[in-house]
């Protein structure tokens, strides 16, 4: 696979350019068809092999879907195809996601993009399904929805009723769109080469090297490196994939919406990855909170217990089982499903503590009670990337229990070079100043500001100067990667 | 009418349901609320709203929930 700033990459997505706003004028009707053609060689160019799956995916949910909106098929058939290509859908995941045996076997990896045009499809199945979604109107439509090349790579799980309005129309050329999409790329590009490639090997180094003896102080550093290595890869990564599209006038669904300002750990989840939060809750939580059992359980509750634990417990079981599944997804390792568990259960708790806290007196608004409350979200979710950040369940521990009973700090000095990170007092300049770009940017996002389309009306100048400064920074980067440049929400 | 405002602020006696009219799209309620919004329905109006019911457009204002309600009752 090309890497996203590749020249190989950048040929590729300006000769689809070319073609796409030149079919404008040719055949404007199949405009989309360029897309399509592209979205595929994209994905061969990945290994031919793998597009039966996807190819297999799209037919088999394509189908169902017209099934489902044929009068004379009766109910009971079309809930036995939606099952049937539902479990289609997940055995393909399974079998690559979490059968080793199965890879080892057949020499294949996971196919790009497998998870994220997976919980696609399922989405576009069970809308269908349920008549809140038209079918698509051909075959090769739903399958540019699949495999729209910008999302392969690391999401965002896109829903078909926004996209299909997007990709089969005419557009022409919009300069001032183009300009956005390119500043969205080069802000990815700067997310993920000058801070994310820049930590990398700060966090590996660290969490790969515990024992006993590891001071709080190097836990805390390395944590607190990894959320910010692992927010700039990843929305650095959707950055990059939605300014791709952006060029192509295409918006797709954001993942990402300042979470580390969120002010609560739902409210992180609401921020972070938002696509996957958005199918987990449609498709998962209701499902399972609103299931005869739980519907009859939360009645009970309610009559025996009150409002609060009859709203607080089911909603928090479906919600511990969603992240649950949140955790399985990320791996069948048991730090993700801990790391899941963690997350799942501080929801549930602070729900079913809320009445405490409207009975104390705390202001409700205010920049001191806001920062507070992001200053303590800030740590719960911390406390969670020890599940996440580090792969074995007994060093996430370890590390926890040093980080309150060693803590050291008077020795970081010392103690850091124990864990040879292969990187200079120039990396973390780099990623210091990049970072507190993505800052500035963020706390301007936040107070609602459109920054791309407040730049475009600053003058040129000083929008060169800035555009080369970043661009300074990256090309700076470059030689102090101590580490490939891969994604790490790639080949999920 | 009446009766609803009732039964949701018993849910989020911290909202004012009367005047809001975009309790989703501005995430006021979350899906926790949602969970307990539709089984108090499924109780006091005896309509069983299921998942795929749960779009803004049935519950970003109070009005729009009844007129949610009086379609399933149908």
């Amino acid at each position: 696979m090309p890497e996203l700033y590749s020249m190989q990459f950048l040929l590729f997505l300006a000769a689809v350019l070319i073609c796409y706003y030149a079919a404008e004028k040719l055949f404007p009707r199949f405009q989309w068809v360029i897309l399509l053609c592209a979205s595929l060689f994209f994905y061969t160019w990945a290994g031919l092999p793998y597009v039966v799956f996807l190819l297999a995916v799209s037919a088999a949910c394509y189908r169902a879907s017209h099934i489902f909106a044929e009068p004379g098929v009766s109910a009971e058939n079309k809930k036995r195809v939606m099952v049937g290509v539902l479990l289609l859908h997940f055995l393909i995941l399974g079998l690559f996601k979490y059968t080793g045996l199965f890879r080892r076997w057949s020499g294949w990896v996971i196919p790009l993009g497998l998870s994220y045009y997976t919980f696609q499809s399922v989405s576009y199945l069970l809308d269908t399904y349920n008549g809140k979604q038209e079918a698509a109107g051909s075959f090769w439509k739903y399958l540019l929805f699949l495999s729209w090349f910008p999302q392969l790579l690391q999401g965002p799980i896109n829903r078909f009723g926004a996209m299909a309005p997007q990709f089969f129309r005419s557009r022409k050329f919009d300069s001032r769109l183009f300009r956005k999409g390119l500043m969205r790329y080069g802000y990815g590009v700067l997310k993920k080469y000058a801070v994310a490639n820049m930590l990398a090997a700060t966090v590996s180094h660290i969490f790969t090297q515990v024992d006993g003896d590891i001071s709080g102080c190097v836990v805390v550093f390395g944590i607190l490196v990894y959320s910010f290595q692992q927010y700039t890869d990843f929305s650095g990564g959707i950055d990059m994939v939605m300014g791709v599209s952006e060029l192509f006038g295409i918006e797709m669904s954001e993942n990402f919406r300042q979470p580390y300002f969120a002010v609560s750990l739902a409210d992180f989840w609401r921020r972070w990855h938002i696509s996957l939060g958005a199918w987990m809750k449609d498709y998962v939580f209701y499902p399972l909170a609103l299931s005869k059992p739980m519907r009859k359980w939360t009645q009970h509750l309610r009559r025996k217990f009150g409002m609060q634990w009859s709203r607080s417990l089911p909603a928090g079981a479906a919600n511990i089982a969603v992240f649950f599944l949140v955790g399985l997804w990320h791996g069948a390792d048991l730090h993700f499903l801990v790391w899941g568990l963690f997350n799942g259960l501080v929801i549930a708790v602070s729900d079913c503590m809320a009445p405490l806290y409207r009975k104390v007196n705390l202001p409700k608004k205010g920049a001191g009670i806001r920062l507070f409350r992001t200053l303590r979200t800030f740590i719960i979710v911390n406390i969670g990337w020890y599940f996440d950040a580090i792969t074995d369940v007994r060093d996430s521990f370890i590390c926890l229990r040093n980080t309150f009973t060693r803590f050291r700090a008077s020795a970081f000095a010392g103690d850091i070079l124990i864990y040879q990170i292969p990187y200079r007092r120039e990396n973390y300049m780099i990623a210091a100043v990049a970072l507190l770009i993505v800052f500035v940017v963020s706390l301007l996002q936040e107070r609602g500001v459109d920054v791309r389309e407040g730049l475009l009306k600053k003058p040129a100048v000083l929008r060169l100067c800035l555009y080369l400064f970043c661009a300074l920074l990256v090309l700076m980067a470059f030689p102090f990667a101590a580490e490939a440049g891969g994604f790490m929400y790639a080949n999920f | 009418m009446e009766e609803l405002l009732k039964v949701l602020g018993e849910i989020r006696p911290d909202v004012d349901f009367a005047g809001e009219t975009a309790l989703i799209d501005d995430q006021i309620l979350d899906s926790f609320d949602m969970i307990a919004i539709v089984s108090a329905f499924d109780e006091h109006y005896g309509v069983t709203v299921k998942p795929a019911d749960l779009v803004p457009e049935n519950f970003n204002s109070a009005e729009a929930m009844l007129a949610m309600i009086n379609r399933l009752k149908k």
